[in-house]
């Protein structure tokens, strides 16, 4: 769970740094919750964090607290949704005008895979075991060292 | 967490910064804006204006509907100052988004093309509908009295389509995944909202205007019923891949229809 939480953050942080951060700017302008002084912020340097925490996570470096940061991600992505008009069913047409690349997913469905994404993000931020991981080995690493 | 730590992970995330910087140069570049002449039926507005936006837009999107009264605002705002250019950009989600833009080809073909364009974002609620609008867009034609046997032979003409899918293609290029995309002194803004917030903008700093607080171009009354205010779309942020991934430089976009 920990590889897909973070393999599915990389993956989109990745591709969107790929892309002019207008396209993802755009994204986010349609989001009345989201004051317009933070789109620029946001468009630049979300897909930043997600990129790189999504990796860390992947590697389990320091694990706890880059799950807690994708958890919250994630919840605020939940919040953004929610206030959607669109995940009341109040916008007018279902556009599916950004893109058509992957699966088109509505508002709700969105909500319930960051939902998810949110619950596991904070499950791991409340587990202290993470095998594979390279916290275990600097961890090990440094144990050896001071023996 | 000691030293070592902190300096794995220092080096991790330069690492990681420079990866994306090194295949962001080497392997990502960005397509040409194609050069637009005012003699060409999908552009309007003077040769030398001062502002250009070309519009990367799809005929079924209701978000470019919401763009139109927008632009009008700014033509009838800023008169003679502005070229607007056309490019069909067809999303494969949408039905009769293909022959839409074949029939708006069609009335280009024969001189008409605004006068189409207009009718379909008009008339998009109407025809976006489940049945196969073509008797509405013929219907349309007579309207606009075009050559309608012409008009209906044209659209199942396979040139014609390849010309649309060239453009769409030229998009691709360009990255435009979404619609309404536009570039506005090739400065891109991606939907009606920001087209509103970002062509005041740059409106007022290439025309030198004084720095008064922008005023948002007041949009005409639409034509067509408002939607509702958001009629974005109902992807999440990108945050979500699994709802909205881009696709990856070396993925070759999928056929238009």
């Amino acid at each position: 769970m920990r590889f897909f939480l973070g393999g599915i953050y990389a993956y989109a942080g990745f591709l969107k740094l790929m892309e002019p951060h207008e396209n993802f700017r755009g994204v986010l302008s349609h989001y009345e919750i989201i004051p317009p002084f933070l789109l620029d912020p946001l468009s630049r340097g979300l897909p930043w964090v997600e990129w790189i925490v999504g990796v860390f996570v992947i590697l389990g470096y320091a694990p706890r607290l880059s799950s807690l940061v994708l958890g919250i991600l994630s919840a605020s992505l939940v919040a953004v949704l929610v206030s959607s008009p669109s995940f009341w069913g109040t916008a007018g047409g279902s556009c599916g005008c950004f893109g058509q690349y992957g699966p088109q997913l509505t508002t709700r469905q969105m909500a319930i895979v960051d939902l998810t994404n949110a619950l596991i993000g904070f499950k791991f931020f409340f587990t202290s075991g993470h095998p594979f991981s390279l916290h275990n080995w600097l961890v090990r690493k440094d144990e050896s060292s001071q023996a | 967490m000691n030293a070592r730590y902190m300096l794995t992970g220092f080096f991790l995330t330069v690492f990681l910064v420079s990866g994306v910087l090194v295949v962001r140069r080497n392997f990502v570049h960005l397509g040409e804006l194609p050069q637009a002449y005012a003699s060409e039926p999908k552009v309007k507005g003077p040769a030398d204006a001062p502002i250009e936006i070309q519009e990367y837009s799809d005929f079924q999107c209701p978000a470019c509907q919401r763009a139109q009264p927008v632009l009008k605002a700014l033509l009838e705002k800023y008169p003679g100052k502005i070229r607007v250019v056309f490019h069909h950009f067809p999303l494969a989600g949408h039905q009769w988004s293909s022959i839409a833009h074949q029939a708006a080809e069609c009335a280009a073909v024969q001189g008409k093309f605004w006068e189409y364009h207009d009718l379909l974002f008009q008339e998009q609620a109407v025809w976006s509908g489940p049945q196969n609008p073509t008797q509405l867009f013929l219907k349309d034609a007579q309207i606009l009295s075009l050559d309608v046997d012409a008009f209906a032979t044209c659209l199942a003409d396979t040139g014609i389509q390849e010309k649309i899918k060239q453009e769409r293609q030229g998009g691709d290029r360009l990255q435009v995944r979404s619609t309404p995309t536009f570039f506005i002194n090739k400065e891109r803004a991606v939907g009606h909202l920001e087209l509103k917030t970002k062509a005041e903008e740059i409106i007022h700093r290439t025309l030198k205007l004084p720095a008064e607080k922008a005023q948002e171009p007041e949009a005409a009354p639409a034509s067509a019923p408002e939607a509702a205010p958001a009629s974005a779309p109902e992807a999440a942020p990108a945050s979500v891949p699994v709802a909205m991934p881009t696709p990856t430089p070396s993925t070759p976009a999928p056929a238009a229809s």
